[in-house]
């Protein structure tokens, strides 16, 4: 709804500065002076639509950050854990009987 | 600037397309390159969008908008900056910038903890590259067993993280995109203000060559400026496909390609032990 309103402001901005580049064509500088007002209190209007719709666009994508963050903590978390399994690995790899009872535990 | 968004784009299909059955976790990696190049690429473009709001600002008050300037000293508590008050279009964009580099950080980090964890070590290929004298048949299928759970633990857990994230990323995508439209709102906003002085200007003196050219030299501006958000929004729309492709090649990794390293690990040690008797 917002997007439409804001379509049809753009294009009767437009038709209002093609209206008044006219009238100073024509030497009718008062009206064109008038027109133009009629073009920035409609601008001011355009504006607050917009700066409405780039803050509500930021507060969604803040939104959506934050609840991906949650699941960045949670692999790394699981991260660090593979990280150090992988570790003790490394360690014990001659011993095959502690070996297998360390596979053991890194399974379950 | 085609030239990247054709490339990104590209890239972004060819990911989509790829559903891995090895084992690397290359196309992790470049998700991550790509994402990254992306973020960037957008709280670029919006610097230039902020920019050129800015510009058109500077140009209301010096064309005599004193109701302008009068709002905005009066809301101010310390120094002069143009962009300090919220109920400007510069001002939203500042604050778009900062969610995008937010997001885009994020985004990045999510990207490369995937990566990361989908290179996983191979125990096997440790246990070969060990150098330890080490033979034995059995030792050597225990080790690719648990390499196999392991496989499986790790896609389980990277699916679950994967699965939960899905929407998350659906959410961001989508606000990446309105924000860029957003953002290109303003520029029009900004273009039409701008070229209206200039043509009223011209109307006024009556067109010299050197004005015409620069409201074309403005039009330039502002068209490449739409092109590059339009782009970037296209893009940004691609995100999600590309994630659940990465997720169906996870899946489909798991099961048969640790079998089919289970013999091939089989084969391996036979012929060594053969090699080793003669």
């Amino acid at each position: 709804m917002r997007e439409v309103l804001l379509d049809h402001l753009f294009k009767i901005i437009s038709r209002l500065r093609t209206t008044e580049i006219g009238l100073i064509s024509g030497g009718c500088f008062e009206k064109a002076a008038e027109v133009r007002k009629m073009q920035e209190s409609l601008s001011i209007i355009r504006d607050s639509l917009i700066t409405a719709r780039l803050t509500g666009a930021s507060t969604s994508l803040t939104s959506a950050k934050n609840l991906l963050e949650s699941t960045n903590s949670e692999l790394q978390i699981y991260l660090s854990t593979r990280k150090e399994a992988d570790a003790k690995l490394e360690a014990v790899l001659e011993k095959i009987p502690a070996l297998i009872a360390l596979l053991g535990t890194i399974i379950s | 600037m085609r030239n990247n968004r054709e490339t990104l784009t590209a890239v972004f299909l060819v990911l989509c397309a790829a559903g891995c059955a090895t084992r690397d976790n290359t196309e992790f990696q470049l998700f991550h390159t790509q994402t990254r190049i992306l973020a960037d690429g957008t709280a670029a473009a919006f610097e230039s969008a902020l920019l050129f709001s800015r510009q058109n600002l500077v140009e209301a008050i010096a064309d005599g908008n004193i109701d302008l300037l009068e709002n905005m000293i009066l809301q101010r508590e310390g120094v002069f900056t143009l962009s300090g008050d919220p109920a400007t279009i510069p001002a939203g964009l500042s604050l778009a910038q900062r969610a995008v580099r937010e997001a885009g950080s994020t985004i990045a980090e999510y990207t490369m903890l995937l990566a990361a964890i989908t290179d996983s070590t191979n125990i096997a290929f440790s246990i070969g590259n060990a150098g330890q004298p080490y033979t034995g048949v059995f030792a050597s299928v225990t080790a690719v067993l648990v390499e196999h759970g392991r496989i499986e633990h790790d896609s389980r857990r990277v699916l679950a993280a994967m699965q939960t994230a899905s929407p998350q990323i659906d959410s961001l995508s989508s606000a990446m995109a309105e924000l860029n439209v957003a953002s290109a709102n303003a520029v029009q906003a900004a273009y039409a203000d701008m070229a209206a002085r200039r043509q009223r200007a011209i109307a006024y003196s009556g067109g010299s060559p050197e004005a015409v050219r620069e409201l074309i030299a403005l039009n330039t501006e502002a068209s490449s400026l739409l092109d590059e958000l339009s782009a970037l929004r296209d893009v940004w729309l691609l995100v999600p496909a590309v994630h659940s492709e990465l997720m169906s090649s996870l899946v489909s990794v798991s099961s048969s390609s640790t079998l089919r390293v289970l013999t091939m690990r089989l084969i391996d040690i036979n012929r060594k032990v053969k090699a080793g008797n003669e």
